[in-house]
C-alpha cells in the first residue's frame, strides 16, 4: 500500500450543487463533506442519481449546465475551487486533478490521433518541447501497459478496443503528474475480465506513483478492492462514511445495509435470492423533509419522516447520518 | 486512393453520359426549334435544318452528338451566338461566373461557418435568437428579391455601389453579396445544429477535464466534428455556384455562364442546352469526388474504398 501522510489534499465542506431545469431546482449535491489525504484512495458509492459524479464533477468546475455550485467550499491544497476563476480552473485540471469517465468509447474524440489528444495536455501544461512530450506520451502507454507505443500514438481511437481506449484516458489523466485522480465508474463499460485488468492497473499505478484518487462507482466489490475508505451517497446526501473495514463489515446506514444484502455472493446457498432495496429513489426537485431515505426505509421510525438526521460519529472517522445511530448512542447513554 | 480515384472517374465518365443521354432526348421532345419564329419562312427554316443537320431521324443526331462529345466539341450555337462554338462560349462566360461564385463562397463559407458556432455556444441566448432569425429569414427571401432590393437600397437610394457590370471592384460586392447569402445562412444553421450535438458529446467534457479553453474545445474539438453536413451542402454548392446565378447575372448585367443555362432552352439553342448542361454535370459530378475526400480528411473513421 502507498504511504498516506496525514496531510489533506482535498477537503469539501457542505457542497451544495443544484440544477435549474425547467421543471424547478433539482438538488442533485445536498452539503457533502469529506477529506482527502495524499496517496488516499477514497470510493464514492451510490445508485445512479444520488448525486456522485456531479460532486466530482465539482472538484473540476466542469459541471454541465445548467448545473451550479450554490454553498460549500472545495479545499484543494489550501486554495477553494469554487471561488476561482475559470483562467485558474483551467489551471488546475489536467495538471492538479484529472479524470477517467464512464464511457471509453465515447470519451475521446474520434477525429483526432490518441498521440495529439494527450500531446494537447502536455503542451498546455508543461514546458517540455516536442521530441520530450513525444517520450513522455510513448513512457505513459508503457506505463499503462498499451504495446508498440511508438505505433499505437499515431492512430485513432476507432483502431483501439475498450479496453484499451480506458487505458488512452488514463495515460492522458496521469500525463502532468496530477496529484488527484477523479476515477468516474471507470470500469462501468467494460466487460469483466477487463474491468479486472483496469483495476490491476490502477492499483499499481497507485503504488508506484502515489497520488489521491477517488473511484466513483456502484460496484461494491471495486471498492473493497481498491479504495481505503468508502463515502456511499444516496440522494444528495453522503449518508455513510468511514474505512473500508467499517462499511462492509459494521455499516451502520439501512441503506447500506441494502446495498450489501443486494450484492451477489460467491459462496450463496443455492435458492438463495439477492435481497433488493424496495422503492424508488426520492425526487429531488422536492427533497423530503426528514431523511430521504426514510420511505424506503424496513426501520423508519416518526423521527425519520419529520426531521433530518444529524451526522452521528459512530467510530473512529465513522459517520452515519442516520436516528439510527442516534437511537443507539442515546441507549449506550442510558445504559451506563 | 489512386485505385478508387480512378473507379470514380470511370463512374463519372458514365453519369455523364446518362445525364448527357437524358437531356438530350427530353430536348428532342420539347417542341419547337432553334430557327423557328414569326418572321422565318419554312423554305429558310428547312433549309437551316438541313445545314445543322437536325432534319436527320433523332438517333443519327444522338450518334453524332455523342461521337463530337468524345471528342471535346460541344458544337456550336444555333441562334444565341450564331456558329460560335459553345466550347468557346463557356469559355469566355466561365471565368465570369466562376470569379463572383469563387467569391460568394469563400463569404458563405468564412461567415456562415463561425456564424454557426457562435449561435450554437450562445445556445438560448439573445444572439443566438438574432442568428435564428437572419438565418431563417435568409434562406425564405428568394435571390431575385434579395439581388433587386439590395440594389435598390445600395445603389440607387445610397448610391453607395454600382448598378450594373463588373468594372471596378466595388461592383462585385452586390452580386457576391446576393449569391452568398442564401448559402451563408443555410450553412449558419447546418453547423450549429451539428456543433450543438458535437458539444453535447463526451469527448467535449474530456477535453474541458484536460484543461482546454472553450475556445480550443469548441473551434478544435467540436469544430472539425460536425463539418461532415456542411461538407455534404459544400459540393453541390460550389458546382451550381460557380457556374453562375441566373437571377444575380441577369439583374446585375453579368456576362456570366448563369444567363446560358435559362437562354438556351428559351431559344431551343440545342448545343448550348446541352454543353451547359454536361458542363454543370461534370462539374457536380467532380465537386462530389473532392467532397468524398475532404470526408476522410475531417473524420478518419469514414473508409473511402468500401
Amino acid at each position: 500500500m502507498a504511504e498516506t501522510n496525514n496531510q489533506s489534499l482535498l477537503s469539501v465542506n457542505d457542497l451544495e450543487v443544484s440544477f435549474f431545469t425547467y421543471a424547478g431546482e433539482v438538488k442533485a449535491v445536498r452539503k457533502i463533506s469529506y477529506d482527502l489525504k495524499f496517496g488516499e484512495v477514497m470510493g464514492i458509492v451510490g445508485e445512479s442519481g444520488s448525486g456522485k459524479s456531479v460532486s466530482s464533477f465539482g472538484l473540476m468546475g466542469i459541471i454541465p449546465e445548467p448545473g451550479k455550485i450554490i454553498g460549500g467550499s472545495i479545499v484543494f491544497e489550501g486554495r477553494d475551487i469554487t471561488k476561482m476563476s475559470e483562467k485558474e480552473l483551467i489551471k488546475i485540471r489536467g495538471k492538479e486533478v484529472s479524470m477517467i469517465f464512464q464511457d471509453p468509447m465515447t470519451s475521446l474524440n474520434p477525429v483526432f490521433t490518441v498521440g495529439n489528444q494527450i500531446d494537447e495536455s502536455l503542451r498546455k501544461h508543461t514546458e517540455l518541447n516536442k521530441e520530450q512530450r513525444k517520450e513522455r506520451i510513448i513512457e505513459l502507454f508503457k506505463l499503462v501497459g498499451i504495446n508498440q507505443p511508438e505505433k499505437r500514438i499515431k492512430q485513432y481511437p476507432h483502431e483501439f478496443s475498450g479496453g484499451m481506449r480506458q487505458r488512452v484516458m488514463i495515460a492522458m489523466a496521469l500525463a502532468c503528474n496530477p496529484k488527484l485522480l477523479i476515477a468516474d465508474e471507470p470500469t462501468t463499460a467494460l466487460d469483466v475480465t477487463i474491468q479486472a485488468q483496469i483495476l490491476e492497473l490502477l492499483k499499481e499505478l497507485r503504488n508506484k506513483i502515489n497520488m489521491s484518487i477517488i473511484f466513483i462507482t456502484h460496484d461494491l466489490g471495486v471498492v473493497s478492492e481498491i479504495c481505503d475508505k468508502v463515502a456511499v451517497m444516496y440522494a444528495g446526501n453522503i449518508i455513510e462514511r468511514g474505512s473500508i473495514d467499517d462499511i462492509f463489515y459494521n455499516p451502520k446506514h439501512p441503506y447500506t445495509w441494502g446495498l450489501l444484502k443486494s450484492v451477489p455472493k460467491i459462496n450463496a446457498d443455492e435458492h438463495e435470492r439477492l435481497i433488493p432495496i424496495e422503492g424508488t429513489p426520492v425526487d429531488l426537485i422536492n427533497p423530503p423533509q426528514g431523511c430521504a431515505f426514510a420511505p424506503r426505509c424496513e426501520h423508519c421510525m416518526k423521527i425519520c419522516l419529520t426531521k433530518k438526521p444529524p451526522v452521528c460519529q459512530v467510530g473512529e472517522n465513522h459517520e452515519a447520518l442516520c436516528w439510527l445511530s442516534v437511537k443507539e448512542e442515546f441507549e449506550k447513554e442510558a445504559s451506563k | 486512393m489512386a485505385k478508387y480515384i480512378v473507379k470514380r472517374i470511370f463512374g463519372a465518365v458514365i453519369t455523364i453520359f446518362i445525364a448527357a443521354t437524358i437531356t438530350f432526348l427530353l430536348m428532342k421532345f420539347v417542341p419547337g426549334s432553334p430557327f423557328t419564329s414569326e418572321k422565318t419562312n419554312e423554305i429558310a427554316e428547312a433549309a437551316l435544318n438541313e445545314k445543322y443537320g437536325l432534319d436527320k431521324p433523332v438517333y443519327v443526331q444522338y450518334g453524332k452528338y455523342l461521337n463530337q462529345l468524345i471528342h471535346g466539341d460541344l458544337g456550336v450555337s444555333y441562334k444565341i451566338q450564331k456558329n460560335v462554338p459553345v466550347v468557346d462560349i463557356i469559355k469566355q462566360s466561365f471565368p465570369v461566373s466562376a470569379k463572383i461564385g469563387g467569391i460568394a463562397i469563400l463569404f458563405a463559407v468564412l461567415f456562415g461557418v463561425p456564424i454557426g458556432c457562435v449561435a450554437a455556444l450562445k445556445r438560448g441566448k439573445v444572439l443566438d435568437g438574432i442568428i435564428r432569425v437572419v438565418s431563417t429569414t435568409g434562406i425564405a427571401i428568394p435571390g431575385f428579391v434579395l439581388a433587386t432590393g439590395s440594389m435598390l437600397l445600395f445603389s440607387i437610394e445610397l448610391k453607395w455601389l454600382p448598378t450594373y457590370g463588373l468594372d471596378k471592384p466595388s461592383s462585385y460586392i452586390l452580386p457576391v453579396f446576393t449569391l452568398g447569402f442564401y448559402p451563408m445562412c443555410y450553412i449558419a444553421r447546418i453547423m450549429r445544429s451539428s456543433m450543438l450535438e458535437a458539444l453535447g458529446q463526451d469527448y467535449i467534457r474530456t477535453a474541458r477535464a484536460k484543461g482546454m479553453t472553450q475556445f480550443i474545445t469548441t473551434f478544435k474539438h467540436a469544430m472539425k466534428n460536425s463539418l461532415i453536413p456542411v461538407i455534404t451542402y459544400f459540393g453541390p454548392l460550389v458546382a451550381y455556384t460557380l457556374t453562375g446565378g441566373f437571377v444575380v447575372e441577369k439583374v446585375f448585367n453579368i456576362n456570366g455562364l448563369g444567363r446560358y443555362f435559362i437562354k438556351s432552352i428559351e431559344n431551343r439553342d440545342y448545343n448550348i442546352i446541352m454543353g451547359t448542361t454536361v458542363f454543370l454535370a461534370t462539374l457536380i459530378i467532380l465537386m462530389n469526388l473532392v467532397c468524398d475526400i475532404l470526408y476522410k480528411v475531417v473524420d478518419p473513421r469514414i473508409k473511402l474504398d468500401q
